[in-house]
């Protein structure tokens, strides 16, 4: 266990040594994305807090509360970004649906180790965590919250439950490309999209039942909503764990897809690329 | 006619293409869209059943705008495969055609409008009827401007593209960036009339401004026509010129990786 958690250190280490040899050796096409980057993520929260400003606040919160979710999000989806956005492996649908799991397959690693570690870009890959950083600071000091324990345990929680269901739900729908790999390659794309848009949302207001699939099914309440609402002492109880049952639960359905899906990948593989080099 | 039938095989094409990654991919992306324009539709009722003073603008001009943005995504923000052809290297086949370059990636760009507005834009026109709201526009003025908001769309693009090939094909940067930056600035996603400190008056005179914003505001009732058709007719009489200038003077740099 030692020896693994070692290996996965300094693999962690090589690749964000990586991603910095990549910055400096074109360093103006490094400016131009991390620039992109947070331009990407600014304006991401703008429009909701834009509306937030002019209204005084919006979807039962007010400006200061939005500002704390709209900061919880990207803090969390950034940190998801940092650690796993390098490489598609939080898009794993390309991967496999491409047919590069045979890349994988041939390397000294196992393909867990691999996932774990390769998608690390700490240096090009952390405009959002910054923002996040900055934004989640700035609505914490103007709400006047009380830094206790319990809210830096909750808050770190619920990042982490936000990474695990980020990742839940591409590698369950990702898992699909292993059986139809055209058809399902830009599967892990599309469910990711769907959770940036819709997780930076209040939810407040909306009928019970559509609550409960937001907060299940497809759980976006769970990405920023609710979390927002456990910091700022608005929700107690067991709803509290909702986020961690949820984000276990999805792991484990994605496990098992995954792992069924590779199966048949060690079977029939893919073949996707052209004798050019391009996919068909 | 020859010309026109060539030119519609080439958009019948472009419609077949948009099925390539199945049908399962075609709905997850529009129900992607129609749960973003529901999200959205929620916030504006949130916002009403609070009570709060929406300064002049009432539910239904905020839910048309809202619909219509969504039913006339495709014409307000104009997307020719030219990035994406630049990318992978495809944009060379469009210089062994017997055509002109533009018309064949307006070809391809109306033969993509195809599928979004028969499977997404009509079900939603339908189901806010339904719904009860009032889809009557306020001028027909935004007849006029939505030609505009298409003309200057094509010419946006070309700029986009030679930024692209300026930019030694970062796609997906250029593409995120553009994503980001159309979402607030062209006013697709949040009408200009509510953004608050008046920056939506000087949005809405800028070339981004004067794509959706400018027919969506004047549909709804938001804005004077007369001046969003202004700014969009001087926007296009400066920036088409820029556009074939930068983009004739940009084929010598163009690079491509193939995929």
């Amino acid at each position: 266990m030692g020896d693994k958690l070692r290996a996965v250190l300094r693999l962690l280490g090589l690749y964000a040594r990586m991603d910095l040899n990549w910055v400096l050796q074109d360093f103006k096409a490094a400016l131009i994305i991390i620039c992109a980057e947070i331009i990407n993520n600014l304006t991401a929260v703008s429009g909701i807090l834009l509306l937030a400003v002019r209204f005084g606040g919006a979807g039962g919160l007010s400006t200061d509360e939005i500002l704390l979710m709209l900061g919880f999000f990207e803090l969390s989806d950034g940190l998801c970004y940092m650690l796993f956005g390098g490489f598609n492996v939080l898009h794993i649908s390309r991967r496999i649906g491409r047919g590069q799991v045979d890349h994988m397959l041939i390397q000294p690693r196992p393909l867990m180790v691999q996932l774990l570690t390769e998608g690390f870009m700490p240096v090009s890959g952390s405009g959002g965590f910054l923002i996040g950083i900055l934004l989640t600071a700035l609505a914490w000091t103007r709400l006047h919250l009380e830094v206790t324990l319990l809210r830096l345990f909750l808050l770190l929680l619920y990042m982490l439950c936000h990474i695990l269901l980020m990742l839940g739900q591409s590698f369950l729908l990702g898992s699909a490309a292993f059986r139809s790999p055209v058809v399902s390659e830009e599967l892990s794309t599309l469910i990711l999209d769907l959770n940036g848009q819709l997780g930076r949302f209040p939810l407040f207001g909306l009928p019970r039942w559509l609550l409960g699939i937001l907060y299940t099914a497809l759980p976006v309440g769970l990405l920023a909503y609710l979390p927002s609402l456990a910091l700022l002492g608005r929700v107690t109880g067991a709803v509290l764990a909702l986020p961690v049952c949820i984000a276990a639960a999805f792991m484990l359905a994605a496990a098992c897809c995954f792992r069924a899906g590779l199966r048949r990948y060690l079977q029939y593989s893919c073949n996707r690329y052209k004798e050019m080099g391009h996919r068909r | 006619m020859k010309h026109f039938r060539a030119w519609s095989a080439t958009a019948r094409m472009c419609l077949k293409e948009k099925s390539y990654f199945g049908l399962a991919n075609i709905i997850a992306q529009y129900l992607l869209r129609a749960a973003g324009l529901g999200a959205l539709l929620m916030i504006w009722r949130s916002l009403f059943m609070q009570g709060v003073d929406m300064q002049g603008l009432s539910l239904n001009q905020v839910y048309v705008y809202t619909i219509l943005s969504t039913v006339l995504a495709p014409m307000l923000d104009v997307r020719t495969p030219a990035s994406g052809w630049l990318h992978d290297g495809s944009v060379l086949k469009l210089y062994l055609r017997p055509r002109s370059l533009f018309a064949q990636l307006a070809a391809h760009t109306v033969g993509g409008w195809v599928l979004p507005l028969a499977i997404l834009s009509l079900p939603v026109l339908v189901i806010a009827l339904l719904c009860g709201v009032d889809l009557r526009p306020a001028s027909l003025w935004f007849l006029p401007s939505l030609v505009l908001t298409v003309s200057l769309g094509f010419a946006v693009d070309y700029l986009f593209a030679c930024l692209l090939i300026r930019l030694r094909n970062l796609e997906w940067v250029v593409h995120d960036m553009r994503q980001s930056l159309t979402a607030l600035f062209t006013g697709s996603v949040i009408p200009f009339a509510a953004l608050p400190w008046g920056i939506g008056r000087f949005l809405a005179l800028t070339p981004l401004g004067s794509l959706a914003g400018g027919p969506l505001s004047i549909y709804a009732g938001l804005a004077e026509p007369m001046t969003v058709l202004a700014a969009q007719l001087f926007w296009n009489v400066v920036l088409w010129p820029l556009a074939l200038w930068r983009f004739t003077s940009m084929r010598e740099r163009m690079v491509s990786y193939g995929g």
